[in-house]
């Protein structure tokens, strides 16, 4: 039987990963992707609690997250195309006409 | 000897994570995307090890079937996969590195002194039942409004695109 | 299973919803249409504002549960709605002069209203996500409306990415608030009073409120702000800087007055006095007005964080009156600066945005001069206008919880403000032109929008009074 706390941990690791991919990367999608890791390790700890609470409440959450994360993905990567087109580049070091 | 579900649980959280340092560390955005696949695919085992089968279902046809997919096109849009010379300066490492490890330690240990009001799980109990009946009852509301979200990311996504 | 009642109860919504779905059926099948769906659009805000004053029950969960209809959310709807109302009635020359006169434009401005009344008058943290992802949504799109325009591009990425991963972080505080409560349901969270005594709590709460704070512009979560107000078309950098904004302190500020600890104060404190620091300082070297409205916005931010730390009866109060207020000034000053704003020829810039394109206004058009001086005057909080009024009721919240110092050091720096918003007003009135200007024309919605927000600023800054007695409940 694994405990609470181990998944709990699991989570936490993979929400620090993702927190370092936004910070530290500078290609736009890399930063999407990194958001979508830190995105599961929430719905992992949101299932785990979910589950050793016997409640379902925390898994409907979940299935909502995957909905606005499906969402997001396709605004997300139709605001990097519409800039790749007017400006070449994903990379958000050269997109720089606003001071970032 | 240690049970079969600790087994599967070490089994999967180690390709979770171990994937999931590929995609924040390596060069080449198709090998991040590719790795991502594998992490998310790892996080579904984790949701069925947790009894959750009708997420697991979701987080693969939604994640890896929708979300990833959309992923490569922008990518294969977005960049000459053939020079695969994509800049990554890492201006910040530092600040980066000192805020995560505060927030990881911090979160950690106080995880680890929180004295979790446990109840045993029910074992062998399908959710997809209990997930459908209270999405259609107590949560008929955000259900819908989800779907003008998708709806809303429809138009959106139309408008980036259209010509005039 | 859904009553006639609750429908009755939830008719502002249902309009704002079939309106916004209505419209962009109307875009679908018929060519030229943006009139009419001007048209549809006002007459819906205004409908909704006007049955929120009718026959509402007055605290009601409706819709199993899920929406609270309460005094408190009446009161920050109906601003939201206002907002709403004013800067759709301004945008419609705007989105003209720029070329993106599509009906999309009030279909998203409308699905954004919905997700933001849906927020405020949300009962659980479930409805309370999806209805700040619908209204975050619709703001990345109409963010890079101007989808020919780098600026407005590069605006509607940083908002994107920025947006996505403070959801993030409000999404890890979810987490952490239903793993120690159980529960996602704001009524039974704070029935239980040992809650609070848990340190996981409460990190869930901070992170919670990191997902807001955002939104509203507080220090150290403002670094979208500037860059996106100057990127994305200046009738929704409006729309965003009021109406976004009260949502997000609307949902936040009921909940976080209600839990009132310590250690939250302290925090809040600390990020309210940075915020209004870096806000005003910024602000005052700044040449591009959009900019410079921009950091005046975090700091406005900071002065409502004062009001929210306070945690006491006074400060929903407070909080609503200013918003109320800064709803005026603030949009106003955005539909100036649209108007005043030349369509540009250059795919990358706004023209005619810095502030030296100001100078000599008044000669050139000085019932707009003056107008722009109210806006101004009633942010930099001199009475006799509606921002004096909103800051005063901020700052006695935080007198009467016994934070006297954070009151002055607000005071202190809200003079500083004053610097920057008269050296607009400089620029304005005493000097000469730069060089040979156009003559700028004054389309008539823009200034039906202009004189409404002019006269609000003025009447709730003599008769502060009307606004309480319009929500006299809220009151004791």
């Amino acid at each position: 039987m694994v405990e609470l706390n181990y998944y709990l941990g699991l989570s936490s690791i993979l929400f620090a990963i993702g927190v370092i991919g936004v910070l530290v990367r500078r290609n736009a999608i890399i930063i999407f992707m990194s958001i979508e890791l830190m995105f599961n390790s929430i719905n992992l700890s949101l299932i785990s609690f979910s589950s050793f609470l016997g409640d379902v409440t925390g898994q409907i959450l979940v299935f909502f997250i995957i909905a606005v994360a499906a969402a997001e993905a396709a605004i997300g990567l139709a605001i990097i195309i519409a800039l790749f087109r007017n400006k070449g580049t994903v990379n958000i070091d050269e997109i720089n006409i606003l001071k970032w | 000897m240690p049970e079969l579900t600790t087994i599967l649980f070490y089994i999967f959280a180690f390709i979770t994570v171990g994937f999931a340092i590929i995609v924040v560390s390596t060069k080449n955005v198709m090998y991040s995307a590719v790795s991502l696949f594998m992490s998310l695919f790892g996080i579904a085992a984790l949701f069925l090890l947790l009894r959750a089968d009708f997420l697991a279902l979701t987080q693969v046809m939604v994640y890896i079937g929708g979300i990833l997919v959309l992923l490569i096109f922008g990518i294969m849009l977005t960049t000459k996969i053939t020079d695969a010379e994509i800049k990554t300066n890492n201006l910040s490492y530092i600040p980066a590195a000192f805020f995560t490890t505060g927030i990881f330690v911090i979160l950690i240990f106080v995880l680890y002194t929180t004295k979790w009001n446990q109840k045993t799980p029910i074992q062998n109990e399908e959710t997809i039942s209990q997930i459908g009946k209270a999405l259609l009852s107590s949560y008929v509301l955000p259900f819908e409004i989800a779907s003008i979200v998708l709806l809303v990311a429809l138009v959106g996504a139309i408008m980036f695109s259209r010509k005039k | 299973m859904i009553t006639l009642a609750e429908l009755v109860n939830a008719v502002p919504l249902l309009i704002i919803a079939i309106a916004a779905i209505l419209t962009l059926l109307i875009t679908t099948f018929f060519k030229k249409s943006t009139d009419v769906v001007f048209a549809v659009t006002i007459i819906s805000l205004f409908a909704a504002i006007f049955f929120y004053f009718g026959d509402l029950e007055k605290d009601a969960l409706i819709f199993t549960e899920s929406l609270r209809i309460n005094m408190v959310s009446i009161m920050f709807s109906v601003i939201a709605l206002t907002a709403v109302f004013i800067s759709v009635l301004s945008a419609k020359s705007y989105i003209e002069k720029e070329e993106i006169n599509f009906g999309e434009y009030y279909s998203l401005s409308l699905f954004a209203t919905l997700g933001m009344l849906v927020m405020i008058h949300s009962a659980n943290l479930i409805v309370l996500f999806i209805g700040l992802e619908l209204m975050s949504i619709c703001f990345f799109v109409l963010t890079g409306f101007l989808r020919k325009r780098v600026k407005s591009n590069e605006g509607a990425l940083k908002y994107f990415l920025l947006g996505a991963f403070m959801t993030g972080f409000l999404l890890f505080g979810i987490s952490l608030i239903y793993g120690t409560s159980g529960t996602l349901d704001f009524i039974k969270m704070l029935q239980n009073q040992s809650l609070v005594k848990q340190p996981l709590f409460l990190i869930g709460v901070a992170l919670f409120s990191i997902g807001f704070f955002f939104k509203m512009g507080i220090f150290p979560f403002h670094m979208w702000v500037p860059d996106v107000y100057e990127g994305a078309p200046t009738s929704v950098t409006g729309l965003m800087s009021t109406a976004g904004k009260i949502a997000a302190v609307g949902t936040l500020a009921p909940f976080i007055v209600n839990t009132n600890v310590t250690s939250l104060k302290v925090i809040f404190s600390v990020l309210a006095v940075l915020t209004m620091l870096f806000g005003n300082v910024i602000a005052l070297s700044q040449v591009n007005i959009k900019r410079l409205l921009a950091f005046s916005s975090i700091a406005s931010a900071g002065y409502i964080l004062v009001g929210i730390t306070a945690m006491n009866e006074f400060s929903v109060k407070g909080v609503a009156f200013y918003l109320f207020a800064y709803t005026f000034m603030q949009l106003g000053a955005f539909i100036l600066v649209s108007v005043i704003e030349k369509p540009s020829d250059s795919s990358n810039d706004y023209k005619g945005v810095n502030l030296d394109d100001y100078k000599g206004l008044a000669s050139k058009n000085p019932s707009l001069a003056v107008l722009l001086t109210i806006f101004l005057f009633s942010l930099g909080g001199i009475p006799p206008f509606a921002g004096f009024w909103g800051k005063y009721y901020l700052f006695y919240a935080a007198i009467k919880s016994e934070l006297v110092w954070l009151s002055v050091i607000a005071i202190l720096l809200s003079i500083i403000s004053i610097y920057y918003y008269l050296k607009i007003i400089v620029y304005m009135w005493f000097s000469k032109e730069s060089g040979n200007e156009v003559e700028i024309v004054v389309p008539p919605f823009a200034s039906i929008a202009l004189y409404i927000a002019a006269g609000l600023t003025i009447l709730f800054g003599l008769f502060p009074n009307l606004f309480f007695v319009m929500f006299k409940t809220v009151l004791k």
